[in-house]
């Protein structure tokens, strides 16, 4: 993945999770993120959707679990 | 769609979220966005939409899957309700999450409930509605019964005014994953839709068509072609102005005031009307003013003949010259160029009925020509000219028919109350409902019909008094201005027990001739911001002005409530 893509992804979780302005989410899986419920699951796939052109499916948004599991899933989208 | 937003990059999330939190703020738009589904994706985009458009959005949506029951409530005062209707909004049966009914279900069966759903929907004033026709799944024996339901229901919307959206902004994975309705690809473009309803304002339908003539109503110019070489019929390069012809008299037939001005000799510009082979007669205008004047001189004078105002008015030519001189002298008129080509003719005519569309037509709307004709006959002379307007009045001999609207046929009344602005107490509009409601209280509703010596000018004034004696509403059509009939109708009012002692008073930007009515020293401000009124008073100090009339007080088609 590229810096750039990393970059944009990881400023979607800070919106999505409303973490300060240069929050490392490197580490941010579910059960670091006291926020990261059903709701902002919900908007965290449709920013990545519209933000990379991408359509996730269940099984994808089942394994979104943490950042480093949604890289991986973008990946095998095709989003160097 | 216009290939400029098919290339453009639709809005993307971080997009979006930039524009919404740099947004520094500004005047708030509440809005209920009423679904079946979940909306929480759509919130960021729908700010940033709003943000575009200098405002600072309040959002509400509903509970997931509680659509059905809010469209049966009351609509809520203080936001504005954007419905986004899918095909199992008003289908149950075809909603993918429910999955595919159990038993047969049958077409007739499904659409009674359909129109029974829109039909909750249709209760509200304005109602400001988008309609995905997403795709549903075979809920029929066959593909074709489906297909025909789905089409038949794109057309229910349309029928509701709903703007309908293209259904690839539905995505069924989001849907079935997570309630979401938007495929996130346009959650842009959604947004965008949504924020443009909830901001829209139903503009006052126009009353007056003001036409040009050479090269609009007819093809050609009269004063070098002369009557034979004009054309005007339904052939050759007559064609498109023969079907112009016929759009002004459906419009004039549904209650549009037609008026024509030309830079011509009257006898030049009127002299095809004569042939009588024309699709529109002379009679069919109110007024036709040809003189070698700016055009926008000449609607100014149509203005003050009819005694309209000028944001009432719609002006059409051919000339880009003539459009804009009238645009600048008269910015509150509305222009339309008439177009060059035979195949922007349909835009360009459904453009102009928009303008004059009405929710309800009444038998006024159809003899309303006729009436503001013999207004013009009736006119009133100047009191400048030291004139006898008393005597003047009295020599028309006035007959003033006073319907209890209570029961039976109110839609006159209704619509006087909805479309009259500059002799209205106080600008407000009302549902029938609304109505039916403050009579089953115990109100009253009066329509006043005058006649005089040149026929009938209709059902001109109408009053809704509430139980407890306050008038909500009291409005009179500007056609009759200086005949007293405000004066003569409260007088004769004060004659019944209805115990009136208040009337529920608003300035508004156009109803200075009602604030100039109330600042007879009759009326009073109550410390709550009303209008107090003794209309014993008022009887004895305008009985001159109700003698003017012949009081005619046929009885109620049923007893009121």
């Amino acid at each position: 993945m590229t810096v750039q893509t990393s970059n944009r992804l990881q400023e979607i979780f800070r919106v999505v999770f409303e973490l300060p302005e240069g929050a490392d989410v490197r580490e941010l899986s579910q059960s670091t993120a006291p926020r990261w419920e059903s709701l902002d699951h919900v908007t965290l796939v449709a920013a990545i959707e519209s933000e990379f052109g991408v359509t996730l499916d269940a099984a994808d948004q089942l394994r979104m679990q943490s950042y480093a599991a949604t890289c991986a899933v973008l990946q095998e989208k095709g989003c160097e | 769609m216009n290939s400029a937003t098919q290339t453009r990059r639709p809005m993307s999330f971080l997009d979006a979220h930039r524009i919404a939190s740099s947004f520094p703020g500004g005047s708030p738009l509440e809005t209920l966005l009423a679904t079946s589904g979940g909306v929480d994706n759509l919130e960021v985009f729908l700010r940033a939409a709003a943000a575009k458009r200098g405002r600072t959005l309040r959002l509400r949506s509903l509970p997931f899957n509680t659509l059905a029951q809010a469209v049966r409530a009351h609509p809520a005062e203080s936001a504005i309700e954007v419905f986004a209707l899918f095909p199992w909004d008003f289908v149950p049966e075809a909603d993918w999450r429910s999955g595919l009914p159990g038993g047969p279900v049958h077409l007739t069966e499904i659409q009674e409930r359909a129109t029974a759903f829109a039909k909750h929907l249709q209760r509200r004033k304005l109602l400001r509605a988008l309609y995905v026709p997403a795709p549903i799944p075979s809920i029929f024996h066959d593909s074709q019964t489906t297909a025909v339901l789905q089409s038949w229901l794109t057309t229910l919307a349309v029928s509701l005014g709903a703007k309908v959206l293209e259904p690839r902004v539905f995505s069924l994975s989001s849907y079935l994953a997570n309630g979401g309705l938007f495929s996130a690809q346009y959650l842009g473009e959604v947004a965008d839709q949504v924020i443009e309803s909830a901001v829209w304002e139903m503009p006052e339908p126009a009353k007056v068509l003001v036409t040009d003539l050479d090269n609009v109503l007819w093809a050609g110019v009269i004063g070098e072609d002369g009557v034979d070489g004009i054309s005007y019929r339904p052939e050759g390069t007559g064609f498109p102005h023969f079907v112009y012809q016929s759009a002004l008299a459906k419009l004039k037939r549904e209650g549009t005031l037609l008026a024509a001005v030309s830079r011509n000799s009257p006898d030049l510009a009127t002299a095809p009307f004569l042939t009588g082979q024309m699709c529109l007669r002379q009679e069919d205008f109110v007024s036709i003013v040809a003189s070698y004047n700016a055009k926008s001189s000449q609607i100014r004078e149509i203005a003050t003949r009819l005694n309209l105002g000028l944001d009432s008015f719609v002006f059409v030519d051919d000339n880009p010259i003539e459009l804009e001189e009238v645009a600048r002298a008269l910015p509150s008129v509305r222009t339309l160029a008439f177009p060059s080509t035979v195949d922007a003719l349909p835009a360009f005519l459904e453009n102009l009925c928009a303008l004059f569309s009405r929710p309800v037509s009444t038998s006024e709307d159809a003899e309303r020509t006729e009436m503001y004709r013999r207004r013009m006959e009736g006119m009133l002379p100047d009191a400048s000219e030291g004139s006898d307007l008393t005597g003047f009045l009295r020599n028309l001999k006035m007959s003033m028919t006073i319907r209890d609207r209570s029961a039976g046929d109110r839609s006159r009344a209704v619509q006087l109350i909805n479309k009259t602005n500059q002799f209205n107490l106080n600008g407000r509009r009302v549902t029938d409902d609304e109505v039916a409601s403050i009579l089953s209280a115990g109100g009253r509703l009066y329509g006043v019909s005058l006649d005089d010596r040149t026929g009938s000018h209709g059902e001109v004034l109408a009053c809704l008094i509430n139980g407890s004696g306050t008038i909500e509403s009291l409005v009179m059509s500007c056609r009759i201005f200086q005949r007293r009939l405000e004066f003569a109708f409260l007088a004769w009012l004060a004659d019944k027990e209805l115990n009136v002692s208040e009337l529920e008073f608003s300035a508004t930007p156009r109803n200075e001739p009602v604030q100039q009515f109330l600042t007879d020293k009759s009326f009073s401000r109550t410390p709550a911001g009303r209008i107090a009124v003794d209309l014993a008073q008022f009887r004895s100090q305008y009985a001159d002005d109700l003698a003017l009339f012949e009081i005619v007080t046929p009885a109620p088609l049923a007893a009121p409530h």
